[in-house]
């Protein structure tokens, strides 16, 4: 059973507490996540600290778990920090559904 | 979220350091530049360069950055500090000023970049700077030998995304002074399932940057966080040194994978490891770890070993609403206190009374601080006169010169900060009406250069400021033709001199021939006595044609608890001001209270007197024994009669409701131990009435005298 969320345009510290809440939900009701950063208008270090934590949640309980559709503000933070390979980020022309 | 907090903090701060340059660059104007002078003007520039690039303002950025590089080349002695450049730098103060104002409105700040003002400060940079490669934004202080490699350790606090820091905002504005060689995130601090907190940062990099700036430009990009982050840059080969302080902290894990981090990057911890610095003793390990960073600032260069800003150590910044709800509740603790005293006293256990004086005691001493923090020093709106002279004199072309003294008395905050335009009027219309041209000064057989005097002084209670000038005086007689042009007075009006100044507060009136740029449209100076009004204060004036004016403010020390002296008439309970009281003589027998004379002669002067019977209408039988209270203020004195008196009080003022607002007799009310209320006697309106009764008085003698008169009236 896969599922795929997409994150809204504002991912920052105002959004983080909110922002884990959902995903891990959304990790603990399926075995494969797929995350959809393309609406990601604005990132900062407190959302890309809670994707880290994700994958590390996902790697821990044995799921699966993709970023796909990074937004040039995504990648640019990622790059930035140094964290592109850390997270895994499927750079795939997926095509998604609900 | 301190967000907000963190960005107020970061404006206080800049408006502390732009004050400060703008005091620097008048200063410099008089005086040759010293190192200091300079370094504190690039600091201005490149802290609010940093802390607005924190904050994303690139346009402020943008701005600083070119001003910058200009007082930088100031620094270095590329370029001297010209009358024209100090000029020019100002304007660029008030620029940034200007842009910190609008730091929410992003449009206008890039429509604010548009300006002259940057060409003007890349011609200045230009000439020097031409080793420098052409264009480059990023060329800040080229400071001893160009390109470096810096090892930078960034382990931040876990606080800091609460605070509003977002570690990602030091990398973006780190990329302007450099470039990023690698970056090595290290992310075993962040913990497993609930335990993840998504506000608390677990982030830690380590890195490598290659830069032109030094050390310590590298280190105040970190100003913010460096407290309670643990911030280490080091040039490469120095590095290795400090590997066991980068690692004081961590527990193996973390060392494991900083060490990891570091292999990546192409370092080797244990290339030149210290002698070992016991690592089973933590503690100890922390307090070597201190020493050892201290012992290391000099040996890693003199820049890095900046004193700390005086400023953060010496004072702590409150809310103002905090320090207010505090005063308030000590009014509060000093009626409860007066009212256990009280008690006390009728209880007549002396062990009682003498501890409710001990509490009495310490409350004065709470009141006394904490009304002591509210005060803070004149010099704060006196400050910004020397650049308003300035302008304006040359605006004028006049030469003006400035004085102040007395800076340092404190008053009220909230006062100082009603009393900046007041003040700013006072001073523009001095040097424009009040100093003359320097021919028309010459030939007047006066120097040419006019001179502006600020004083302020403490007083029987009150803070006085004076503003004089030097210049031609007011003419009585032109006054109060306008004034009876205008229909303020009667025709054929006598008034004291002081009275025939004042009509110059009356709305409208302006006895300036010529309406300049900087005053005399006739509207400010009524503005002027309504806000000086407002924070109980009053304001005369003093001229001699041909010698100068002298406006002279005179305001009450605080708004909120006084000392008072306590009468009463009858049954009625007053508060005077205890500092307008002089001294207390009980009424001679053979003084006549009622019709004839008024007046009582204090040793040979003559002191008006009013008895508050009658003048209050309170309608009380005559006391067999009655007092007078002889007040001052200013240069009037007055004897108030009264029944008894009753000793000192802390009277903490309640204002009056908006119905009594008109009342010139009652300045507002307090409660008293026993919880009555008893009304605070306006001191200066009181005496205003007695003297202004004496001079009717007088003036209907002479109307009789003469059959005809006009007759004064307030």
């Amino acid at each position: 059973m896969s599922s795929t969320i997409k994150l809204d345009e504002e991912c920052t510290i105002y959004q983080a507490a909110q922002l884990r809440q959902q995903l891990a939900d959304a990790l603990m009701a399926s075995d494969s996540l797929t995350v959809d950063l393309s609406a990601v208008g604005e990132m900062d270090s407190s959302a890309a600290q809670v994707l880290l934590w994700l994958h590390s949640e996902a790697t821990r309980l044995q799921k699966t778990l993709a970023l796909v559709q990074l937004s040039a503000a995504a990648r640019e933070l990622f790059t930035m920090l140094g964290l592109l390979i850390y997270l895994p980020i499927v750079e795939e022309e997926a095509g998604h559904e609900s | 979220m301190n967000l907000d907090a963190a960005k107020q903090t970061f404006l206080e701060e800049a408006r502390e350091l732009l004050e400060d340059m703008e005091r620097i660059l008048l200063d410099v104007e008089a005086t040759d530049t010293t190192d200091e002078q300079l370094n504190a003007l690039f600091r201005a520039m490149h802290t609010i360069k940093g802390s607005a690039g924190l904050f994303g303002m690139d346009e402020i950025v943008h701005f600083t950055h070119e001003a910058e590089n200009v007082v930088d080349l100031l620094r270095s002695g590329h370029l001297a500090l010209s009358e024209d450049l100090s000029g020019l730098l100002l304007r660029c103060h008030d620029h940034v000023k200007a842009m910190l104002a609008v730091v929410d409105d992003k449009a206008t700040q890039q429509e604010m970049l548009q300006t002259s003002l940057l060409d003007e400060l890349r011609h200045y940079a230009q000439p020097a700077a031409v080793d420098e490669p052409a264009g480059s934004s990023q060329a800040s202080a080229p400071e001893q030998g160009g390109l470096r490699d810096w090892v930078m350790s960034l382990r931040f606090n876990e606080d800091v995304l609460r605070n509003g820091m977002d570690p990602s905002a030091f990398f973006r504005y780190l990329r302007l002074l450099g470039e990023f060689l690698v970056v090595q995130p290290v992310l075993c601090r962040l913990p497993q399932a609930e335990r993840f907190d998504p506000e608390s940062c677990y982030l830690r990099f380590e890195l490598l940057f290659s830069s032109d700036a030094s050390q310590q430009m590298l280190l105040d990009v970190f100003e913010f966080v460096r407290e309670d982050s643990q911030i280490h840059i080091f040039p490469v080969g120095e590095a290795a040194a400090h590997w066991p302080q980068l690692i004081a902290d961590a527990d193996e894990a973390e060392q494991a994978a900083v060490r990891q981090a570091w292999l990546a990057l192409g370092l080797d911890p244990d290339a030149t490891a210290e002698p070992e610095p016991a690592p089973p003793a933590k503690a100890a390990d922390k307090a070597s770890d201190k020493a050892s960073e201290k012992a290391d600032k000099p040996a890693t260069g003199a820049a890095e070993a900046k004193p700390p800003r005086a400023s953060e150590s010496r004072f702590i910044k409150v809310e103002a609403a905090k320090l207010d709800s505090l005063i308030n509740l000590i009014g509060e603790l000093v009626i409860a206190g007066a009212a256990a005293n009280l008690m006390a006293r009728r209880s007549a256990q002396s062990a009682l009374v003498e501890s409710t004086i001990a509490i009495a005691n310490l409350i004065e001493q709470i009141r006394a601080g904490t009304l002591s923090m509210r005060m803070v020093q004149i010099g704060e709106i006196f400050s910004r006169f020397p650049r308003v002279v300035r302008d304006v004199s040359k605006e004028l072309g006049k030469s003006i010169q400035l004085n102040v003294s007395g800076a340092d008395t404190e008053l009220d905050k909230s006062m100082v900060d009603k009393l900046g335009d007041p003040l700013m009027h006072i001073v523009r219309n001095a040097m424009d009406h009040g100093i003359e041209s320097s021919e028309a000064r010459l030939a007047a057989g006066k120097p040419a250069e006019g001179n502006v005097w600020l004083n302020a002084y403490h007083e029987s209670g009150s803070v006085v400021i004076e503003v004089a000038d030097d210049g031609a005086g007011l003419r009585k007689d032109k006054i109060l033709a306008k004034a009876v042009a205008n229909g303020l007075v009667p025709a054929d009006s006598v008034l004291p001199d002081g009275d025939i100044y004042k009509l110059i507060f009356e709305p409208g009136f302006s006895t300036a021939e010529q309406v300049t740029n900087i005053s005399g449209r006739g509207v400010g100076m009524d503005v002027v006595r309504r806000s000086i009004e407002q924070l109980r204060g009053t304001i005369d004036i003093d001229s001699a044609v041909g010698e100068g004016t002298t406006f002279r403010i005179r305001l009450p020390l605080t708004l909120a608890i006084i000392d008072g002296f306590l009468v009463s008439v009858g049954n009625a309970t007053f508060v005077i001001p205890l500092e307008t009281v002089i001294e207390c003589i009980e009424l001679p027998p053979d003084a006549l209270q009622g019709d004839a004379h008024n007046c009582l002669n204090l040793r040979g002067e003559v002191l008006p007197l009013l008895g508050l019977n009658r003048f209050l209408e309170l309608g009380q039988p005559h006391a067999k024994r009655q007092n007078v209270v002889v007040v001052r203020y200013g240069d009037s004195k007055a004897g108030l009669v009264v029944d008894e008196l009753l000793g000192e009080f802390q009277t903490v003022i309640k204002p009056l409701g908006n119905l009594f607002r008109h009342l010139r007799a009652i300045s507002g009310s307090t409660i008293l131990g026993s919880g009555e209320v008893a009304l605070i006697l306006d001191v200066p309106s009181l005496i205003h009435f007695a003297t202004s009764q004496e001079a009717e008085r007088f003036a209907s003698h002479a109307e009789h005298a003469q059959q005809r008169g006009g007759h004064g009236n307030h």
